[in-house]
């Protein structure tokens, strides 16, 4: 459980230097667009992390906490630029202060300084979720359901279990691939055993007959039983001499080689061609080559990343999340090159399938070459076979397939030179042999038998042992994919569950039966919400954009409550619900009070209305909450106080900064003319568009001032208050010489937004004018407590007071 | 309190103990590789499913 208590800021990102005291309680910062709210949610991130989101976030190349996160005019100087951050740690009850320089931001200072305090930092700096930007809003909303799969799996950190099912799914793959090849080779030694056998098929019956044929000759006991172990020359007495080769047997040996050398420039010759075209296609697209390059190597570096280290180039990154996501982003952008790499793998595939049936033919050759002594062919067979499996080595990686596009398209089986020839020469040594008498015949033919069954035996044994891997790694995926899918389900289930409740909270009556959908399939995640109970659609489907907003704040809340449970005791939400409409803005007021009175939230909003509602609803107080008006580059965010005001004016036009000084007035009168205007019940020409000129305000509140002090002091006569009727009386007076000086035409502000008269004064033109408004706004403060004056209640009001009731006037008439 | 991931392959591990394609010898192979929360790694994973098993068929 962490709240926050105070934050200083000196020199980070737009602030100078600024002290807030959140009080653990939910605090409110509010003001223009470019006032320097945000720096502060940056610092306060700063502080607890290290990092700044805007800084480091999506769509933020080539910005730095480390270069960006100082002020301006500080960039040469980061050793200027600190947060000092006061936690409370409820956990540990104990109250820490956090020191963090931007030149070095993952050494904090802390105090005081315990393992255990360490811990709960450390874990805290996990979770820069706690911050909710709006453009992170739409990340839940608008995006495609891929894409909102991996950011809400990477909201609450389940990225790892997407890494594992991948890695189940990756070892699955390589086992069947394994697999297809042992298959392969079993069928290819079969077929060799097949073809020595003269049988039409490898079953035991035609076997046993061709087998028990020699042996009979040879006047061996009959084999009746197959076994895993039977051996099929067992009993015969080999020679001693050379070895010996069934001569009928070799030559169907060579003949069926020199068959499959007849056809050999059509083997695999259309998965060739296909492979020769993707590589084409990928010569002639210089970036798709590129994306294909860069995806190995980044699916490579992804597949080694073990911390915040990039495996890669060895930059250090924020943290592993942050550089895993900016990999994971880059082989996002290659879908295309991914495509071309799986057809060419595949392709190349099917050729290394073909090159291994091919290649089992050279070996029962090359032994008949050895026994014949034709050396040189038989190490023409040999470099053959070397060559062929070296090829065969290439056709697993795009980069060595592109190796060999050359040979794929003048024909890959590459036989040597003159091969022909020779096996016709080693056929022809074969066929020169003397015919066999039946016992050498029956003899050869038995060993050979035995050669070819050993192999047989080997390849199954093999192929079966894949078999049995690739079941294992197939079981294990598939129960991984049905536990996660399961809890998953369940934990989408409960996200749904509370992001509807929130949403019905949100909108009251208006969606009352509002109900939502989330749905993970195939690592993607719809998410559907039901419109006015007309069906599910996608969010952005009809749904007004103040609602999306909406909904991203519920989504976020629902996923939050979920990700930290009761420790979900800080966020911060940084101008969040500014499409959302004064209305419901009241009831995400009662949302956060009701569901989450235990989380301090602190809030931006360039909304000045929302800041005050926020205070009505008793979201945050005067003491928690702090409205800016305007910003320059030299002061950073000026805040709204009226002694300060007045002291920042005067220090910046001792420096002679007369357009920052007007600028600072002008925002000063047009926060504070809202406010009365609010407070008082002024009555300005309404405008549909919200919008009203200052000087208009400024004359609405000063007629609707005067009017309140002439009824206060009607009131007081019917009472007989003499001191209150003269108190207001006074009051009233003085305001009719501040409305002379109005019309005043140096008060005159241009209704040009950006441009201000009064810039172009000298100082000491602008000094009386500052002083003039100075003594005017006085009228509108008590003097004892310094707060602005209101009237109770806002409609048909009985009463003017202040804060503290050092201004407390009746409005009401004694009755007669 | 476990995370999400430490309690799916937990539930994992137990589930698969009911598959006849995955011996004991391989299912406690795989228990630590999801205990520790380290990175999986598919060089492991085959090695082990590659494996032999004592009560494998020759």
């Amino acid at each position: 459980m962490t709240k926050l208590e105070s934050i200083y800021i000196e020199e980070v990102r737009g602030i100078r230097k600024l002290k807030l005291d959140f009080r653990k309680e939910t605090f409110a910062i509010s003001g223009p667009n470019g006032s320097g709210k945000s720096g502060i949610i940056d610092s306060i991130e700063f502080g607890l992390t290290g990092q700044m989101g805007r800084l480091t976030g999506r769509g933020t190349k080539g910005l730095s906490v480390g270069q960006h996160g100082p002020h301006v005019d500080k960039v040469k100087f980061p050793d200027a630029a600190f947060v000092k951050l006061k936690l409370f740690l409820g956990d540990l009850n104990k109250t820490v202060t956090v020191t963090r320089f931007v030149s070095s931001p993952k050494k904090p200072k802390i105090e005081p300084d315990t393992a255990a305090i360490r811990a709960a930092l450390d874990d805290i700096a996990e979770h820069p979720e706690i911050t909710l930007s709006r453009r992170e809003i739409l990340r839940f909303i608008l995006v495609e359901p891929t894409k909102r799969s991996e950011e809400i799996q990477t909201l609450l950190k389940l990225e790892e279990i997407g890494e594992a099912r991948k890695t189940l799914n990756t070892a699955q793959n390589r086992l069947v691939s394994a697999k297809t090849e042992a298959e392969g080779r079993e069928k290819s030694f079969g077929s060799a055993l097949q073809l020595h056998l003269q049988i039409a098929a490898l079953k035991k019956e035609p076997f046993l007959e061709a087998v028990n044929k020699r042996r009979k000759t040879l006047g061996l006991a009959l084999i009746e039983d197959w076994t895993q172990d039977t051996v099929l020359d067992e009993g015969l007495v080999k020679g001693k001499g050379e070895p010996e080769l069934n001569k009928e047997s070799a030559l169907r040996d060579a003949n069926e080689l020199t068959g499959a050398l007849v056809t050999a420039d059509l083997l695999g010759k259309s998965e060739a061609a296909k492979v020769v075209e993707d590589l084409m296609r990928l010569e002639q697209d210089p970036s798709l080559l590129a994306a294909l390059q860069q995806r190995g190597f980044i699916e490579k570096g992804l597949s080694l990343v073990e911390g915040a280290a990039c495996p890669l180039c060895d930059r250090e990154w924020p943290d592993i999340e942050h550089l895993k996501r900016h990999l994971q982003a880059k082989l996002d952008k290659s879908e295309e090159a991914k495509k071309l790499q799986d057809t060419l793998l595949k392709n190349a595939s099917l050729i290394s399938g073909k090159l291994s049936d091919f290649a089992v033919l050279l070996g029962p050759v090359k032994a008949a070459a050895d026994v014949l002594k034709d050396d040189v062919f038989a190490q023409a067979i040999t470099a053959w076979k070397s060559d062929l499996d070296a090829f065969k080595t290439g056709l697993i990686s795009v980069e060595k397939i592109r190796k060999a596009k050359a040979r794929l398209q003048s024909g890959w089986l590459n036989a040597p030179k003159n091969f022909g020839k020779g096996l016709e020469a080693l056929t022809e040594k074969i066929k020169a042999k003397p015919d066999q008498s039946a016992t050498v015949d029956a003899q050869t033919f038995l060993s050979t038998a035995q050669v070819r069954l050993n192999d047989f035996r080997d390849a199954r044994k093999s192929n079966k042992a894949a078999g049995v891997a690739r079941a294992a790694a197939k079981a294990a995926y598939d129960v991984y994919c049905a536990v996660q899918e399961a809890e998953l389900n369940a934990l989408y289930d409960e996200v749904q569950e509370d992001f509807s409740i929130f949403y019905r909270a949100l909108n009251g009556t208006d969606e009352i039966k509002f109900t939502a959908k989330l749905k993970p399939t195939a690592g993607s995640l719809d998410f559907d919400v039901n419109f006015y109970q007309r069906g599910l659609y996608p969010p952005a489907a009809y749904h007004s954009e103040g609602h999306q907003d909406g909904m991203g704040v519920c989504l976020y809340l629902a996923l939050m409550k979920r990700l930290f449970g009761k420790n979900f005791t800080l966020s911060l939400l940084d101008d969040v619900v500014m499409s959302v409409d004064s209305g419901h803005r009241y009831e995400f007021c009662k949302l956060l009070k009701t569901h989450f009175p235990n989380t301090q939230f602190i809030i931006t909003t360039h909304d000045r209305l929302w800041a005050e509602q926020m205070k009505s609803a008793g979201v945050v107080t005067g003491k928690t909450s702090i409205a800016f008006y305007s910003w320059t580059i030299d002061s950073g965010p000026l805040v709204q106080s009226n002694e300060e005001i007045w002291d920042e004016i005067a220090a910046l036009l001792a420096k002679g900064k007369v357009d920052s000084a007007a600028s600072a007035l002008r925002h000063h009168l047009e926060y504070a003319m809202n406010l009365l205007a609010d407070q008082l019940g002024a009555r300005p020409q309404y405008r549909a568009d919200g919008t009203y000129e200052m000087e208009e305000m400024l004359t609405s509140v000063l007629k609707r001032t005067k009017e309140l002090w002439g009824k206060a002091s009607e009131s007081a006569k019917s009472w007989q208050k003499e001191e209150k009727d003269k108190a207001a009386t006074e009051r009233k007076q003085f305001l009719s010489t501040c409305n002379a000086v109005m019309r005043m035409e140096q008060w005159s502000v241009n209704k040009a937004v950006h441009y201000n008269v009064w810039a172009n004064f000298g100082v000491n033109d602008f000094k009386p004018v500052v002083a003039a408004f100075k003594e005017m706004m006085e009228c509108f403060r008590c003097t004892t407590c310094n707060s602005w004056i209101y009237v109770l209640p806002k409609v048909n009001p009985q009463s003017l007071r202040c804060t503290c009731t050092g201004v407390d006037f009746n409005l009401a008439m004694k009755p007669k | 309190m476990a995370t999400l991931y430490q309690q799916i392959g937990e539930k994992f591990l137990a589930e698969l103990k009911k598959s006849k394609d995955v011996s004991a010898k391989k299912l406690e192979a795989l228990r630590p590789l999801f205990a520790d929360g380290k990175k999986l790694k598919a060089d492991d994973l085959v090695k082990i499913f590659n494996s032999a098993d004592d009560d494998e068929v020759k």
